[in-house]
C-alpha cells in the first residue's frame, strides 16, 4: 500500500530525516510514534506530497508520487497537524468545495459525498454552522471529514487526538477505529496510550531513523523476557522472603514493598529465564500457606518499549 | 480548477474584500468621473479619467491590491495550503483558479464603472472607439498588475507585507518611463544594465534550479548575445538602454490604449506578462516544497 524508501529530508544542513524506510500493508493502522522532533510531521508531510524529499522513493498502491503526483496524491486523504480549514465557510459549503477539489465530477455528486461524510462524522446538525464558531473538537472532525472526502484508501492523520477532552478522544478514537478496514491509516503521535488503543502495527522513529517496525502486541512480546516476575502477596514479610530467597526457582529477589498492611508487591527475576516458573512457584507459595493475590510475568508497557528505544539512541550519541 | 475559482469567488464575497475593492473602485471612479467629466466638461472617459496619474495611482498601488494581497500569503498562513497543495490538482490549476477568480472581481468593478462612459453617451458625444480601446487597455494592464500580485502573494506569508509590496511595485510600474528618462544614455551604461539583467536572470536560474552549470550557461549566453549585439550594431547600444526599457514599460503601452491605438504587439505583450508572472508563481510555490 504505501513504500517509502531511503528517505532523507535536508532543512539546510539539518538533517530531519536519515534514510527512512519501511512498508505498510494494505488494512493495517499504523502509529507513527516518536518524541517531539523525530521527525513524525515531515515524514507525513513528505509521503503526502506536500513537501518533497532530498532525495528517496515514495510508492502508494504502487504510483511513485514524485513521478505521478496528482494520481498518487488522489489515493491518500490528509488531516495536517492543524487541519486546514476555511474558516469564514460553513462545514458544508467547506466540505463540498474538498469534494469537489478532490474529483467529485458534479455539483450533485459532491452534494451526496458532502452528506455522507457529514453523517460518517456526525457533522449533520453543524451543517450550517460557519467554521470558525465550532469547537476544537468539532473542527477535528471536519478536518477528519476532509481528509475522508473522495474516499481514498490510505489516511494520514497527524497528531488527530490533540487538544481534545476526554469524552473527545474516546469519540475520535471509535471514529477512527471505525473506519479501520476499508483504509489503510497511519496516525502519529507522541501519546502512547493513544497509538496503544487504536494501532496494530507500530513505527518509532527517533532522530530522523526508524528505530522499530512491528505489530504492537509483537513489539511487546519482543520486549518482555518472562524472567521479571511481579507478584503481590499476603503474609509475614520475613517469612515471604525467606521462601522466596530458598528456592531455587527464583534467581534474585529485586525489591519487596508493602502495598497495604501485611500485603507486599514482590518483584524478581526467575532462575530459568525466559521459561515461566510461575505455576511451580505457586504451587511453593500455597504449600507455605502464602496467599496470593496475584502472579503476573511483566510486561513492559508501550512506553517502557520506548523510552528503552529512543533513549538508547540518546545514550550512543553521547557515547559518542 | 473549478471548485478553486468557485471557492475563491466566494471567499472574496463573504469576507469584506470584495465588497472594500468595489466600493473604492467605483467611489473613486465617481469622483474623478464628477470631476472631469461633468465639472471640466471632457466627453473622453478613457482618455481623461482612466488615464489620470492621479486616478492610476489610486487605483494600482491602493485598490488592486487589496485583491490580491491575501490570495496565497493568507493561505500559507492559515495552512489551508496543505489542503491544496496534497489534493489530486496541480498547481498550475491552483494559480489560475485563483487568478481568474480575482480577475472576475475585478471585472465586476469595471462593468460597474461602465456606467460612466454611458452617462456621457446619453447626454452628450462620447468617442466610442476610444473608450473601447481604453477599456481594453486597462482590462489588460489590470490583468498585468493582479498577476504581479499574485507572484508577490505568493512570496509571503503575511497578506498585509504583500499588499504594501505590490502597492510599492504598482507605483515603480507606474513611473517606470519618468524613472527611465533620467538614467543616462551610452553604451557604458547599457552594457552595465545588461549585465545587471544577466546576473538576475542567472540567480534566479540557480534558485530555482539549485544548479550552478545552469547559472553559468545563463550568464555565458547572456554574455555572448550581449557582445555579438555590440559588435554587430553598435550604435544601438548609444540610446539602446532608454529605447528597450521605454519598449519593456507596461504604463507607456497601457498610454497608447487610453489614447485610443489598438497596437497587437502591446496586447500580446501585456498577455505574455501576465502570463510570465503566473508562471513564476507556480514555479514559486514549487520551490517551497523543496526547501
Amino acid at each position: 500500500m504505501l513504500l517509502v524508501k531511503n528517505l532523507v529530508k535536508n532543512y539546510g544542513k539539518h538533517e530531519a530525516l536519515k534514510g527512512i524506510s519501511f512498508h505498510i500493508e494494505e488494512g493495517q493502522i499504523v502509529g507513527l510514534l516518536g518524541p517531539n522532533g523525530a521527525g513524525k510531521s515531515t515524514t507525513m508531510n513528505i509521503v503526502t506530497g506536500y513537501l518533497a524529499p532530498t532525495s528517496g522513493e515514495i510508492k502508494i498502491h504502487g504510483i511513485d508520487l514524485l513521478e505521478k503526483p496528482k494520481k498518487a496524491r488522489s489515493e491518500l486523504g490528509y488531516l495536517p497537524e492543524q487541519p486546514p480549514l476555511y474558516t469564514d465557510m460553513t462545514v458544508e459549503e467547506y466540505l463540498k468545495f474538498v469534494c469537489c477539489l478532490k474529483g467529485s465530477k458534479n455539483t450533485h455528486t459532491a452534494a451526496d459525498e458532502t452528506e455522507k461524510l457529514m453523517q460518517q462524522t456526525n457533522l449533520v446538525e453543524y451543517r450550517n454552522v460557519i467554521i470558525k464558531q465550532l469547537s476544537k473538537g468539532y473542527r477535528q472532525r471536519v478536518g477528519l471529514a476532509q481528509a475522508l472526502a473522495g474516499n481514498p484508501p490510505l489516511l494520514i492523520l497527524d497528531e488527530p487526538m490533540v487538544g481534545l477532552d476526554p469524552n473527545q478522544i474516546i469519540e475520535m478514537r471509535e471514529l477512527i477505529r471505525s473506519l479501520a478496514g476499508e483504509h489503510t491509516i497511519i496516525i502519529s503521535s507522541h501519546i502512547l496510550s493513544e497509538i496503544e488503543s487504536v494501532c496494530d502495527h507500530i513505527l518509532i522513529l527517533n532522530q530522523g531513523q526508524v528505530m522499530a517496525e512491528s505489530e504492537t502486541r509483537k513489539l511487546e512480546d519482543e520486549n518482555t523476557d518472562a524472567g521479571h516476575l511481579r507478584m503481590v502477596l499476603k503474609g509475614d514479610k520475613a517469612e515471604i522472603s525467606r521462601i522466596l530467597r530458598s528456592t531455587e526457582l527464583l534467581k534474585e529477589i529485586q525489591s519487596i514493598k508493602e502495598t497495604e498492611s501485611g500485603v507486599y508487591e514482590v518483584r524478581a527475576l526467575a532462575e530459568t529465564g525466559n521459561e515461566d516458573v510461575r505455576d511451580a512457584l505457586f504451587v511453593l507459595l500455597a504449600q507455605n500457606q502464602i496467599v496470593v493475590y496475584s502472579l503476573n510475568i511483566e510486561h513492559l508497557s508501550l512506553e517502557d518499549i520506548f523510552i528503552k528505544l529512543t533513549g538508547k539512541e540518546e545514550e550512543n550519541e553521547s557515547n559518542l | 480548477m473549478k471548485a478553486i475559482y468557485k471557492r475563491e469567488l466566494g471567499a472574496y464575497f463573504h469576507s469584506m474584500q470584495a465588497y472594500i475593492f468595489l466600493a473604492l473602485f467605483v467611489c473613486i471612479t465617481g469622483i474623478f468621473f464628477s470631476i472631469v467629466n461633468i465639472s471640466y466638461g471632457y466627453n473622453d472617459f478613457a482618455g481623461y479619467v482612466l488615464s489620470n496619474s492621479y486616478y492610476m495611482m489610486f487605483i494600482y498601488a491602493i485598490v488592486v491590491p487589496i485583491l490580491t494581497m491575501r490570495m496565497f500569503a493568507e493561505e500559507k498562513k492559515q495552512k489551508t495550503d496543505q489542503l491544496l497543495l496534497t489534493a489530486p490538482v496541480s498547481v498550475w490549476e491552483i494559480v489560475l483558479g485563483k487568478y481568474f477568480a480575482c480577475m472576475t472581481v475585478f471585472m465586476i468593478g469595471v462593468v460597474i464603472i461602465s456606467i460612466f462612459p454611458v452617462i456621457i453617451g446619453i447626454f452628450g458625444n462620447i468617442p466610442i472607439a476610444n473608450t473601447i480601446s481604453g477599456y481594453i487597455g486597462m482590462i489588460l494592464f489590470s490583468a498585468c498588475m493582479m498577476a504581479i500580485g499574485t507572484m508577490i502573494s505568493s512570496l509571503t506569508e503575511e497578506p498585509v507585507i504583500s499588499g504594501i509590496v505590490s502597492a510599492v511595485i504598482g507605483l515603480l510600474v507606474m513611473f517606470f518611463s519618468s524613472l527611465v528618462s533620467i538614467l543616462p544614455d551610452g553604451a557604458v551604461p547599457t552594457l552595465i544594465f545588461f549585465g545587471i539583467v544577466i546576473i538576475a536572470v542567472a540567480v534566479i536560474f540557480y534558485l530555482d534550479t539549485r544548479k550552478i552549470q545552469i547559472a553559468g550557461i545563463a550568464v555565458l549566453a547572456g554574455a555572448v548575445i550581449t557582445a555579438g549585439l555590440y559588435f554587430w550594431k553598435k550604435d544601438w547600444f548609444v540610446y539602446g538602454l532608454t529605447s528597450s526599457l521605454n519598449w519593456l514599460s507596461l504604463e507607456k503601452r497601457y498610454e497608447e490604449f487610453l489614447n485610443g491605438i489598438l497596437n497587437f504587439s502591446s496586447v500580446i505583450y501585456m498577455l505574455s506578462v501576465s502570463a510570465v508572472c503566473l508562471f513564476l508563481t507556480t514555479r514559486i510555490i514549487r520551490r517551497r516544497r523543496w526547501r
